[in-house]
């Protein structure tokens, strides 16, 4: 089953919110709690854990771009 | 202490709600449907519930921004306190006060405010028109360990009780404010000597064991509604998020929030009572859990259908107007 992780609202930070470093990538097996990627809000690093164990199937965001809430940064194949 | 059946379902209920609505908020800030910070005390149920067991619409009670279970085990409306955290117009507050700010005055509940360890002073007034008006009813206040540190907790047990009001001090103590530990801000773990040092009655119990909240809540409301003063009672317990939806939690290990959530979880241990005592069966607790999931759908579906605040309503409630001020 094909799942989306979307930029998900930290804190205050209303605007957008940067991609700093990729952890994992496409084709790396994840499981639910492992850091995938970090980014940068107005006031805090975040690392962004993974929300299902699966395959991580295709990385959509470059490191060093910001993107609005709600952006799909990467899919997964859900186990 | 003997609880009826009722009551105990009542807690169960109560606590279950707080859980789900908390819960999908998890899910809906990340969504970015909640303007400003949200703040959430999952894994603080039983402090919530076993306080609010004892206090009625006539009563008050002030808590921190962490509280949206006080309005819910208040029985506020949870559409309403949906709209209100999506900053819409169907909110309590019209969707100006948002998650932080969150109040429904009928039902004596201030409701959540942001600004931490004032909340006392504000209860205080309320406690002393009840003094003044020898009506019986108690006003209670909130706070955490961080504002436990502040100046004004200390003038607001001073004052109440050198005019004995019926005001009821509860800190629950989470451990940490946002990121710092107690072992970091305080001298000694066990905070009733402060208020034993002002001659107010304290008591410390187990904040994760409802029963245990319920039954020193109640002595303390007892001891209100008689006219005999303040109580104070610190309610040992812990918060499962961080302390913003977003915060890293980078201040303490995932093993010690696991820990608390699998082996000190309030829900779970009060189910544990349930079924020893046989108050309800599994299958009743889990119809319970399912009702309340079905009141959060509701409150989540009339809270995205509602529109938000619109701009008209910035200058709306500003200024009271006095009858008689024009002329």
């Amino acid at each position: 089953m094909k799942y989306e992780f979307k930029m998900p609202k930290m804190g205050f930070s209303e605007g957008d919110v940067t991609v700093t470093e990729w952890l994992k990538k496409a084709g790396d097996e994840v499981k639910e709690g492992d850091v995938v990627v970090e980014v940068q809000g107005e006031k805090l690093t975040n690392e962004l854990e993974a929300e299902k164990t699966g395959t991580i199937t295709e990385i959509l965001v470059e490191e060093g771009t910001a993107v609005s809430i709600g952006t799909v940064l990467y899919t997964m194949e859900v186990k | 202490m003997t609880v009826s059946a009722d009551v105990m379902k009542k807690l169960y209920g109560d606590m279950q709600l707080v859980r789900h609505f908390e819960g999908r908020l998890v899910d809906l800030v990340k969504q970015g449907l909640a303007p400003g910070s949200v703040h959430l005390g999952l894994g603080q149920e039983a402090c919530m519930a076993g306080t609010c067991i004892h206090l009625s619409d006539e009563d008050t009670i002030g808590a921190t921004h962490r509280e949206h279970g006080v309005l819910l085990c208040r029985g506020v409306d949870p559409g309403r306190t949906m709209a209100e955290i999506f900053g819409r117009a169907n909110g309590l507050c019209k969707g100006k006060g948002g998650s932080m700010h969150t109040c429904d005055l009928s039902k004596g509940c201030l409701g959540n405010n942001a600004i931490l360890g004032i909340g006392q002073s504000i209860i205080n007034g309320y406690t002393f028109a009840n003094k003044v008006r020898k009506n019986g009813k108690v006003g209670v206040t909130m706070y955490g360990d961080g504002a436990s540190n502040r100046g004004d907790i200390h003038e607001g047990m001073n004052f109440a009780a050198i005019w004995k009001l019926p005001t009821i001090f509860i800190l629950q103590d989470n451990q940490y404010a946002m990121s710092t530990h107690i072992s970091k801000s305080r001298s000694m773990s066990d905070e009733t000597k402060r208020a034993e040092a002002y001659g107010i009655p304290a008591k410390r119990v187990d904040g994760n064991d409802v029963l245990a909240v319920m039954e020193a809540v109640g002595e303390a409301v007892e001891r209100g509604r008689k006219g005999e003063g303040p109580s104070f009672i610190q309610l040992d317990t812990y918060r499962w998020r961080g302390h913003f939806e977003g915060d890293p939690n980078t201040y303490r290990t995932k093993a010690e929030i696991k820990d608390w959530m699998e082996h000190n979880d309030p829900i779970k241990r009060f189910e544990k009572v349930l079924l020893e005592q046989k108050v309800m069966t599994e299958a009743e607790m889990q119809a319970v859990s399912e009702e309340k999931k079905g009141i959060v759908d509701a409150a989540q579906k009339f809270a995205e259908g509602s529109e938000p605040s619109g701009a008209k309503e910035m200058y709306s409630d500003v200024y009271y107007h006095y009858e008689g001020s024009d002329k």
